[in-house]
């Protein structure tokens, strides 16, 4: 288990609770196959605008999970993420050093 | 490329062939004693990239190899996330 930041941006015109079903599954996503008490960190950062658009949307929604993850479980949580309509962009990095 | 950093051309040589002294080079990411390179704080990123949206060369931001090495991930992290541009002008 180490410990990943997992960045997503949503489609700004998404009601609030299709949103929030989003959220719910990349978490469940995150949270699969690990107990409650390293159940990952959420943090909605909420509506920003782009610094260019995407798929003709000048904003996103941007929300930050800090989980742990095994890493062998990396790939294919990205591949459920790429398959989730609204989410416009994501990105999943390790966290701490690069070493 | 447009040369607007004149004051950067450190360690020329003068007139008799000797050298400027050359003012010392501080990272301000080692002060900060900096691990890695957020991209999260694409604002402090701001000032590391040029009017046009490039990565400014080291010899304009003064940072250390180790630390613009970082930076010039955290900024591909942060344009890839539409924080920063990739162009602007």
């Amino acid at each position: 288990m180490k410990d990943y930041e997992v960045t997503i941006v949503i489609r700004p015109e998404l009601e609030d609770d299709a949103r929030a079903q989003i959220i719910q599954r990349v978490q469940n996503l995150l949270t699969a196959g690990q107990g409650e008490t390293n159940a990952p960190v959420v943090h909605q950062w909420g509506q920003r605008r782009l610094a260019y658009p995407i798929k003709k949307f000048n904003e996103g929604y941007y929300v930050l999970f800090e989980a742990k993850i095994d890493p062998l479980q990396v790939n294919d949580i990205e591949r459920n993420i790429r398959y989730m309509e609204p989410v416009l962009r994501h990105l999943v990095v390790r966290k701490g050093g690069v070493k | 490329m447009r040369r607007d950093d004149a004051s950067d051309e450190r360690g020329q040589y003068d007139e008799e062939g000797g050298r400027f002294p050359r003012p010392p080079r501080i990272c301000a990411f080692c002060v900060e004693k900096v691990d890695e390179i957020d991209y999260k704080q694409h604002e402090t990123l701001r000032r590391y990239i040029s009017e046009h949206g490039r990565i400014k060369p080291r010899r304009q931001t003064g940072v250390c190899a180790r630390h613009q090495r970082s930076l010039a991930t955290a900024v591909k992290r942060a344009r890839h996330l539409a924080l920063l541009p990739f162009v602007s002008d």
